[in-house]
C-alpha cells in the first residue's frame, strides 16, 4: 500500500491526516475488492510502516517474500486507484502473455501496476519526482526484457492532487464525504 | 491597454475573483486598481484571525498562491499541522507553515489595535503586491449558516462538517452595523466597477449587505460590469451548488444576472452559455460574450482586457443615453 505519498503528498492542503487516511482506506478497499472480483489466487497488502517507509524497499521485500513462498507471478498494484476495474486486471494478465514484465503507466508517467514473472525479475525504481514507468522500462531492457506497456484509465488515474480528488468526488458517490474539498 | 489612469474598483471573493483581479493587476497601473474583498468568511481559529478571501487575493496577486488549489501558498510545508495532530489539536482547517505566518502577524497587529485595512495593506506590500487590496469593512461580519443542525459558522459548515447539514438560510451577522470601506461608498470619478467571478450569493452578497454599498452602486454613473462566475451552467460546483439549490437560487449565468439587476450595466457571459444572451439583455443589461475560462495567466490578462474594454464601451453609451 502506497501510504507515504498520500501521507505527505499534494493532498495536504485539502485534507488533514485523518481525512487522508480515510481516503486511502476507501481506495484500498476498492482495489482489494476489484482484485478479489478478478479471481486472483492470493492477495496481500504490502504496507510500509512509519516515517521511514520506502516504497522500493517495501515492494522488494514483498517480491522476495512471495517468491520464497513459491509464487511464480507477482501482480503489484498501487492502492490509490479508485477507477480500477476487473477488465484492467484482465488486460494486465493478457499483456503478461507477451512479456514477463508488464508496466501500467500512470497519467503523469508514474507506475501504477507491474506484472512480474518471476516476482523478483525487476529492480524497482519507483520515484516521486521522475516518471518511473520509463525507468522501469529501461530497467527491464537492461536485463534483456522488452516490457509490455498498458495504458488504461482505470490504471492511470491515481489520486495525486486536489484536482484529482475533486474529479473523483464528482465521478463516484462513495467519495462524497470528501466533497467539501471538491 | 489604454493610458486611462482613472481607477478601477474590483469586487472579489476567493479563488475565481482573485484570478480576474490578477489579470486586472497585470494590465493596469498599480495606482489604477483597488480590489475590495469579502471578509464574511473570516473566522477565529486556533486563536488566530483568519481571512480566507483576503489571503487568496493577496497570495494570487503576489504570485505565491498554490496553483493546484487556487488558495493557500505554493511550496508550502505542513510541519505545524502534523505536530499539532500529534498533540491532539484541531487540524481540519488546513493551515500551511508559511500561511500560518500571515495569520500570526495579522492577529498580533489586530490585537495591538490596528485595523484590518492597515494590516492587509502592509502584508500585501511586503509580499510585493503593487495595487490596493482592501477588506470590505474593518468591522466583523460573519456568514452564519442556519442548518438542520442549528446555526453554524461558515467554515464549520463548509470544512469541518463537510457541507453535510442541509442549509435553510444564510445570513451575514454584523453586516447591518458594519461601516463599509470608503472605496465602496463613493464611486464618482472611477473608470468602472467590476464584479469579479466570485460566488454572488456567499462572496459578493456580504459586500452588498453593508449599509450604503448597494445604494452607491445603484446611483453611480460609473459603468458597472459583472463577469460571470458560471461557465457551462456549472462553475459553482460541489457544496456551493448544493447550498445554492437548497436556498432556491438559480445556479446559472441568467440567475446571476437577475441577482445583479439594477447594480450592473454589463454582464460578461461565457461563450458556452451564449444562448442566454437574449434573456440577460431582456433584463436591460448589455452582454459581452467572451471566453471566461482562466487557466493560464495569459487567460486572466485577456479576460481583464476584455472586461475593461467593455467598461469603456459602456461609458460611451451611458454618456449618450
Amino acid at each position: 500500500m502506497k501510504s507515504l505519498p498520500l501521507a505527505k503528498g499534494r493532498l495536504a492542503p485539502v485534507l488533514d491526516a485523518a481525512g487522508r487516511r480515510a481516503l486511502a482506506q476507501r481506495m484500498l478497499d476498492h482495489v482489494l475488492g476489484t482484485l478479489r472480483q478478478a479471481g486472483l489466487p492470493s492477495i496481500r497488502v504490502a504496507s510500509g510502516a512509519g516515517d521511514d517507509s520506502d516504497l522500493n524497499r517495501d515492494v522488494t521485500e514483498a517480491a522476495r517474500t512471495v517468491q520464497a513462498e513459491g509464487a511464480t507471478d507477482l501482480l503489484l498494484v498501487m492502492a490509490d486507484l479508485p477507477y480500477l476495474s476487473v477488465p484492467d486486471i484482465e488486460a494486465l494478465i493478457e499483456a503478461g502473455r507477451k512479456s514477463p514484465v508488464v508496466i501500467a503507466e500512470a497519467k503523469d508517467g508514474g507506475t501504477n501496476a507491474l506484472l512480474l514473472r518471476p516476482p523478483t525479475v525487476l529492480e524497482f525504481t519507483f520515484a516521486t519526482q521522475r516518471p518511473s514507468a520509463r525507468l522501469h522500462v529501461e530497467r527491464a531492457r537492461s536485463v534483456g526484457i522488452e516490457p509490455a506497456i498498458v495504458r488504461r484509465p482505470g490504471l492511470s488515474r491515481d489520486i495525486d492532487t486536489p484536482a484529482d480528488l475533486a474529479q473523483l468526488v464528482s465521478d463516484h458517490p462513495v467519495y462524497h464525504v470528501f466533497r467539501h474539498v471538491a | 491597454m489604454s493610458q486611462d489612469n482613472r481607477s478601477v474598483l474590483a469586487l472579489a471573493g476567493g479563488v475565481g475573483g482573485a484570478k480576474l483581479a490578477f489579470g486586472l493587476s497585470a494590465v493596469l497601473p498599480a495606482e489604477a486598481l483597488t480590489v475590495a474583498v469579502n471578509t464574511a468568511d473570516d473566522f477565529e481559529h486556533l486563536g488566530l484571525s483568519i481571512s480566507p478571501d483576503l489571503d487568496t487575493v493577496m497570495y494570487t496577486l503576489a504570485g505565491v498562491a498554490n496553483p493546484e488549489t487556487g488558495w493557500g501558498r505554493r511550496d508550502e510545508s505542513w510541519n505545524t499541522m502534523a505536530a499539532l495532530e500529534q498533540l491532539g489539536g484541531e487540524t481540519w482547517f488546513r493551515l500551511g507553515d508559511k500561511d500560518l505566518a500571515t495569520h500570526i502577524e495579522r492577529t498580533r497587529r489586530l490585537r495591538a489595535g490596528e485595523t484590518l485595512t492597515t494590516v492587509t495593506r502592509d502584508l500585501a506590500q511586503r509580499l510585493g503586491v503593487k495595487c490596493a487590496i482592501v477588506p470590505m469593512t474593518d468591522n466583523p461580519v460573519r456568514t452564519v449558516v442556519t442548518s438542520d443542525r442549528g446555526d453554524l459558522a461558515f467554515q464549520d459548515w463548509f470544512v469541518r462538517l463537510r457541507c453535510e447539514p442541509a442549509v435553510e438560510r444564510v445570513r451575514f451577522t454584523g453586516a447591518d452595523k458594519a461601516r463599509a470601506n470608503p472605496v465602496l461608498l463613493d464611486m464618482a470619478g472611477l473608470r468602472g466597477v467590476i464584479f469579479c467571478p466570485s460566488n454572488p450569493f456567499v462572496s459578493v452578497a456580504p459586500i452588498l449587505a453593508i449599509p450604503g454599498v448597494r445604494t452607491a452602486l445603484q446611483r453611480t454613473t460609473t459603468p458597472r460590469v459583472a463577469v460571470t462566475p458560471i461557465v457551462r451552467g456549472q462553475a459553482i460546483k460541489g457544496p456551493a451548488a448544493k447550498m445554492l439549490a437548497e436556498l432556491g437560487h438559480d445556479v446559472s449565468a441568467l440567475g446571476v444576472a437577475r441577482y445583479y439587476k439594477g447594480l450592473i450595466d454589463g454582464f460578461v457571459l461565457d461563450q458556452t452559455d451564449a444562448g442566454l444572451k437574449a434573456s440577460i439583455e431582456d433584463l436591460g443589461i448589455k452582454v459581452l460574450v467572451a471566453d471566461t475560462m482562466m487557466r493560464t495567466d495569459e487567460d486572466k490578462r485577456r479576460l481583464a482586457v476584455a472586461a475593461l474594454e467593455f467598461v469603456d464601451a459602456l461609458a460611451r453609451t451611458l454618456q449618450h443615453s
